[in-house]
């Protein structure tokens, strides 16, 4: 009897010990904000190369020397993964503060994120929306409602190594259309280099670079398989039918660090990519961004002239979130000019008007030492095309799901066992199915 | 029982009271961390939830169901793929296993070194395994086709992860690399239970070494290799990160298996109540497997 009861009484007491306690990160609800009670912010900062890496640690000092009632805490995700946990978080009740965001629009139809509009029109508010770039912008607007401030303007085209195309005779400017392309690609596939890359093994990719072509066509997407649009959207896929003999067989498994790669190491000499090609090539060969430049996506038939996609990174603010003031407080604070250039500095585009390509190439020396000024010169060419061919990328509902279908559709093309057509009618049976 | 109720709980305490103390936490961790979620999943499968549709979440009976076994495109597809996948893994790793342990088995000089060395795929972390088998798999510029090449068996590289015939044997074979360590080492314990006067009696009887192995060795293994394939069978079911590093179950749903699809349905899709039907279904293959395995595993081997 006794000894059961000593042993009832241990492990009841093991289990008290194991529980209780407050969960992980939980922070005290925070009372009215004239108090000023010190807050620790929770922000989900999915840039992690290491110079996205050391933007994030150099804005937290700043933030927290400047206010001294804040305290940021990251959570580094990458990209890839960021919605997923952050679904599963939000389920959980552990709602972080802030978040960087791409295309937000899961997030959006989640009810995730906070609206900023009333934010903004607040007295006291030192942003306002005239200081973005309007396509940068409006990437972050949803059913009017704007939900993200643009760090950055990423700007999607075709870039291109223009000692690869010197070599060939050809100039990058006189690429202008989908046929100019081909021929582009079929003069420069030799001696171990191919014309084009795709990067076709992971389903976003595998979209994202056909869908720059759909843009630049007649400004529609992939999600388009209506009659309407079926005429421009074959003729995308049977650019790639045609790029067949000029792009490696291996395509149909690359992702994008190994296009990348190629690219940095002069085995392809053309690829659909976007305003963060620095950053992900630097690590591989510095040399290749001086080589570099980019152009627009070149029109098909149906297009009258070229489009680039324009989306954005930018800071979302949690609906859940406690600290709703501070988080503004923040926002407001990585939104400012300097930020916004030591970030473009890093990786992709100024959103902000007042930011210009000399400040970038300035700051850039000490991020990229042996590509700095290529590195100005490459973004400051970019800027100019946006202004003239940018358009806010769409965004779409059940783009990931449709991503799989047109994916496996993409390989068999380039493998020869489909048609253009009969690619296109898969892809537009498959999508039908998942818009129902 | 007879008595006041009083007295046969009293009763009851004192015979059964500590065992039931003893048990309690696991009771309740097994309550709380998997019944909990199992039934709740259960029940999400019965209704439409998406995260990303509004006014989802209602109950629809068997609607999930129904339309993973009769409309789905990729639901039978995926379902064969993970019999396949499966089945290949299993056997694969045994396959190399069962000459493994038997080397291992011998007097080797350095035995303990070997027997160390071999289990290196099994402790490497999986996603170090995914990410070197992808290089080795590149078709550009991997590692096998290179080694292919130099021997003369390849003219042209092969795109293991991008061609419909080569995938399930490059994804199998990296699977059955990381695993078979482990069933080398059961195995071995196995072999070293098998009594040596057995084998010396067949030799003194004029057995050769290959009748002693398939007349002696195997049958007596046959315990040992009935639970180690079965325990194969319910893990690699339930295996998803390793197709996922190398083909995230692509190009398009080639490579998808059950766990790659519930996956995809809830943490790429959003489709909570797809994904939770699918995963029941699922376990309830594998509750099944565990059924015929467990009423097959008293098979006499004398």
């Amino acid at each position: 009897m006794r000894k059961w009861m000593a042993s009832l009484l241990t492990v009841t007491t093991l289990m008290l010990a194991g529980c209780g306690g407050s969960k992980p990160n939980e922070t005290t609800p925070q009372p009215a904000a004239e108090k000023k009670e010190p807050v620790t912010l929770r922000v989900i900062y999915s840039g992690t190369t290491d110079i996205e890496k050391a933007w994030s640690v150099k804005m937290k000092e700043q933030i927290e020397a400047k206010h001294s009632d804040i305290k940021i805490e990251y959570m580094y995700i990458g990209w890839a993964d960021v919605e997923k946990k952050l679904a599963v978080m939000l389920q959980a009740g552990d709602v972080p503060d802030l978040m960087q965001t791409q295309d937000a629009t899961n997030l959006v139809a989640m009810n995730a994120l906070e609206p900023l509009d009333a934010y903004l029109s607040k007295a006291g508010a030192t942003v306002k929306k005239a200081d973005f770039h309007q396509s940068a912008l409006e990437y972050g607007v949803f059913s009017g409602k704007l939900y993200s401030l643009p760090t950055a303007a990423i700007g999607y085209g075709l870039v291109v190594n223009e000692e690869l195309l010197g070599k060939a005779g050809i100039k990058a400017e006189e690429i202008k259309t989908t046929d100019d392309l081909v021929k582009a690609a079929k003069a420069l596939t030799k001696d171990g280099v191919y014309g084009m890359g795709y990067a076709s093994g992971a389903p976003r990719f595998s979209w994202r670079d056909p869908a720059m072509f759909a843009f630049s066509n007649g400004e529609f997407t992939l999600a388009d398989v209506d009659d309407a649009h079926k005429k421009a959207y074959i003729e995308v896929l049977s650019v790639y039918n045609s790029l067949r003999p000029y792009m490696p067989e291996a395509v149909t498994a690359w992702q994008y660090p190994e296009m990348r790669k190629a690219f940095a190491a002069g085995q392809i000499a053309m690829m659909p990519f976007g305003s963060f090609f620095t950053g992900n090539v630097y690590e591989f060969n510095p040399d290749i961004v001086a080589k570099s430049k980019v152009i627009p996506i070149p029109h098909g038939p149906s297009g009258q002239k070229p489009a680039m996609m324009v989306g954005g990174v930018g800071l979302s603010m949690l609906a859940g979130s406690k600290h709703k003031d501070a988080a503004w407080t923040v926002m407001q604070d990585l939104s400012q000019k300097e930020p916004v250039a030591q970030f473009a500095a890093s990786v992709n585009l100024p959103s902000r008007v007042d930011v210009k390509g000399e400040e970038i190439a300035k700051l850039a020396e000490t991020i990229y030492p042996k590509a700095f000024e290529a590195h100005g010169k490459f973004t400051g060419s970019f800027s100019p095309l946006l202004q003239t061919y940018g358009k806010t990328m769409p965004r779409i509902i059940g783009q990931a799901e449709m991503e799989v279908v047109f994916q496996k559709n993409m390989v068999q093309l380039l493998q020869g066992k489909l048609t253009p057509e009969q690619a296109y009618e898969n892809i537009k049976r498959d999508i039908a199915q998942i818009k129902k | 029982m007879g008595g006041h109720p009083l007295a046969q709980l009293r009763l009851f305490v004192r015979r059964h009271g500590f065992a039931w103390a003893l048990i309690l936490p696991t009771l309740l961790y097994l309550l709380a961390f998997q019944i909990y979620p199992l039934l709740q999943s259960v029940y999400l499968s019965l209704t439409d939830l998406s995260l990303t549709r509004a006014g989802t979440g209602k109950f629809v009976g068997l609607a999930n169901y129904y339309y993973l076994l009769k409309s789905d495109p990729q639901f039978w597809l995926i379902f064969r793929n993970t019999f396949i996948w499966v089945v290949a893994c299993a056997v694969g790793q045994y396959l190399f296993a069962v000459p493994a342990a038997l080397i291992l088995n011998t007097k080797l000089r350095a035995r303990g070194l070997w027997r160390g060395l071999i289990m290196v795929p099994w402790v490497t972390p999986v996603v170090v395994v995914g990410i070197m088998w992808r290089w080795i798999l590149d078709g550009d510029s991997g590692l096998l086709n290179y080694y292919l090449n130099v021997l003369g068996l390849i003219e042209k590289p092969i795109i293991w992860l991008g061609s419909d015939f080569w995938v399930w044997p490059a994804v199998i074979s990296a699977s059955i690399w990381k695993g078979f360590p482990y069933q080398t080492i059961m195995l071995l314990a196995g072999l070293a239970g098998i009594p040596k006067e057995v084998h010396e009696a067949a030799q003194v009887d004029g057995a050769t070494p290959v009748q002693r192995f398939f007349l002696i060795t195997l049958p007596l293994l046959a315990p040992v290799s009935v639970v180690l394939l079965s325990i194969t069978v319910v893990t690699t079911w339930t295996k998803f990160d390793l197709i996922w590093l190398l083909t995230e179950g692509g190009p398009g749903f080639t490579t998808s298996i059950l766990p790659t699809y519930v996956y995809s349905n809830a943490f790429v899709f959003y489709k909570l109540g797809l994904a939770s039907a699918v995963a029941t279904l699922s376990a309830l293959v594998v509750m099944v497997l565990a059924i015929v395995y467990m009423r097959w595993v008293n098979t006499d081997v004398e």
